[in-house]
């Protein structure tokens, strides 16, 4: 697991110190606070946090979906070009043919008013100029691979016509049809089932394979990443917090705010003896954030060097492996119970 | 190049009902309203008439029998009778009907064209343009429309095709922010940030992912404004700003026979009707489409 994840190679994507603010009414508020990863071919990468962490908007920037109030800082090399100062159409040409997304609600991410089959094939048909017969054939081929029954027939369905976990096979299909390097999972099993979930996951991962591709997963919810990731960056507050491979995030937390993520997951395996801790609290307000570790309000190990001096991002004794606590070293903390 | 795929979900083993398209569906909900469907058979039979006009009628709608003047309907093959000069009003009437529906189909379909593009462009793009076209629109809309409509013909000059061209004119604003407000909602959808995230332009995005969704306002207001436009026309040509004799204007009959609305009230009362009738069509029409294709008020 940790042999793909930083194993060696040029980076895919390698994004360095990426900051993202919007203009709003009451001032300027930091999104996205210098995050920096790389993704290669075959990885999985996990962004981990708490809605309005940053993770989504990290995502949507790399992609250049962000509105225009929105100002980006920092640096993208997609295949040694900056995805941040590209010009629009060579970001759109880039867009569901090299880079793809799936989004967190299938249902809204489909357009209600044309057949799946259609929709899927119209990826090809921009991307690669497929005629609308080939475009089709390939669509039908698509939602077979994504494990959609009866494809044939289900391509002149239109979306409502499908179950949640079905949409989402859908809305995967239609992000490898061109295969992508790349593929952003934005809360990809957020809006399913909880048995639904597993199944969208393992479809993903085994098209990754298929393909040949990298994922960037956005989710909250630690229980996929530790069934899919091969690294995770955990974000607070539009700052990333702790990064590294998913076993030394797991299970060499070096982070406060990773260990109440921890502490908080429940676990199929506990027989009810070990309760769910909550971080107290809630996140910060983007417009203020706390000085010095923005988490600091909510530690459990707060000293006063936290409240007034930001952490950096610093190794920890196992390579790869970094977090922005100025006790990281000092602090011995429960990871996930092995 | 399969994959070991998933067992096959519990949606595999419901056979899948054939569900009645969304088209078929809407017309089945349209059929129950009987204005509607009383509207639309009307409108059929007035596109009949106006296509077979000159097989249906006897006489030229220009030629003048001062031998048969001033007759009573129903008077031998006079059936809806003759004015003062011997002019046969049946002939004028189904001649009329041309005029009405050219006016009413050419100005509901260029200006709901027109309204549409400015109000998708207004409403997606946002910003300096959108507040440029919407403060455009809101000035327009200051100015009572028949004066507007009088001021366009002023610069075109008088005439069936000035008379559309202007009525095109002044007909755009309505279905251009009504198409804006759908765009500004739209454009926050999900699926059109999917569609962005694909790498689509933004006119097919525009136009192929939200127009779609944004047809059903749009496709009932269109029918309403051919009402509209079929009544704008009669006022003008009423007024005497409107298309020009001898063009058989149901508007401009109404205004030449006025003075003998108490001798021969026929003359007036054929024309007048059938004004009211087809802008009444058209309206149970539009109103019958917005129930069909409102999901939300489908029973």
């Amino acid at each position: 697991m940790t042999a793909t994840a930083n194993g060696g190679g040029d980076p895919l994507l390698s994004v360095q110190d990426l900051t993202v603010a919007f203009n709003t009414s009451s001032g300027t508020v930091k999104a996205v606070n210098g995050i920096s990863f790389d993704v290669r071919r075959g990885d999985v990468l996990a962004i981990v946090g708490e809605s309005g962490s940053g993770k989504s908007v990290s995502s949507l920037a790399l992609m250049g979906l962000l509105p225009s109030s929105a100002t980006i800082g920092g640096q993208a090399l997609w295949k040694g070009r900056d995805l941040l100062s590209l010009r629009d159409r060579d970001m759109r040409s880039l867009r569901g043919r090299e880079i793809a997304m799936i989004f967190q609600d299938p249902l809204s991410a489909l357009n209600p008013v044309h057949r799946v089959g259609r929709q899927v094939g119209e990826v090809l048909r921009i991307h690669e100029g497929l005629s609308g017969r080939a475009a089709r054939r390939r669509a039908v081929e698509l939602l077979d691979l994504v494990g959609i029954p009866q494809p044939e027939r289900r391509v002149n369905n239109y979306p409502h016509e499908f179950s949640g976990g079905m949409r989402q096979r859908v809305m995967i299909a239609m992000a490898i049809a061109c295969k992508p390097d790349l593929v952003i999972a934005d809360e990809p099993t957020t809006a399913l089932d909880v048995t639904v979930q597993a199944q969208v996951l393992e479809v993903l991962t085994s098209i990754k394979d298929e393909i040949d591709s990298a994922i960037i997963l956005i989710t909250h919810d630690l229980g996929v990443v530790a069934g899919m990731a091969d690294s995770v960056l955990v974000m607070y507050a539009g700052r990333q917090v702790e990064r590294g491979t998913t076993d030394q995030v797991f299970y060499e937390t070096a982070h406060p705010y990773t260990e109440g993520l921890l502490a908080s997951l429940p676990r199929m395996d506990s027989d009810g003896a070990v309760e769910l801790v909550p971080i107290p609290g809630s996140p910060p307000s983007l417009q203020r954030i706390p000085t010095g570790c923005a988490f600091n309000p909510r530690c459990r190990y707060v000293q006063d060097e936290c409240r007034s001096d930001i952490p950096e991002l610093r190794w920890i004794s196992s390579a790869h492996h970094q977090a922005a606590c100025h006790f990281a070293d000092e602090l011995s903390l429960a990871g996930a119970r092995a | 190049m399969s994959l070991p795929l998933l067992p096959a979900t519990s949606d595999a083993a419901l056979t899948l009902p054939d569900v009645p398209g969304f088209w078929s569906d809407a017309w089945r909900q349209y059929r129950r309203n009987r204005l509607a469907v009383t509207g639309l058979v009307f409108i059929v039979l007035l596109i009949i008439l106006a296509i077979f006009a000159p097989v249906i009628t006897i006489y030229d709608y220009e030629a003048i029998n001062t031998d048969d003047r001033n007759l009573s309907p129903l008077s031998g093959d006079h059936w809806f009778g003759t004015d003062n000069v011997g002019h046969d009003v049946f002939s004028q009437i189904v001649y009329g009907i041309r005029v009405s529906l050219l006016v009413g189909f050419m100005v509901a379909l260029f200006s709901t064209i027109l309204g549409t593009l400015l109000g998708a462009v207004s409403g997606y793009f946002g910003g300096t343009l959108d507040s440029v076209l919407m403060r455009l629109v809101d000035m327009f809309l200051a100015i009572p429309y028949i004066i507007l409509t009088v001021a366009f013909i002023g610069v075109l000059g008088r005439g069936l095709n000035a008379v559309i061209i202007a009525l095109i004119l002044t007909g755009w604003f309505v279905t251009a922010r009504v198409v804006r407000a759908i765009f500004l909602q739209l454009k926050e959808q999900e699926f059109v940030q999917a569609a962005r995230a694909l790498g689509y332009s933004r006119s097919r995005i525009m136009f192929r992912h939200i127009l779609p969704n944004a047809l059903q306002p749009i496709i009932v207001y269109a029918t309403l404004s051919v009402a509209g436009a079929i009544l704008a026309e009669a006022a003008l040509s009423f007024l005497a700003i409107g298309v020009l004799p001898p063009t058989p204007s149901w508007g401009l009959l109404v205004a030449e026979n006025k003075g003998l609305l108490a001798t021969l009230p026929h003359l007036v009362f054929f024309p007048g009707g059938a004004i009211f009738l087809t802008v009444l069509a058209f309206v149970f029409v539009g109103d019958g489409l917005r129930d069909a294709l409102d999901p939300r008020l489908r029973g």
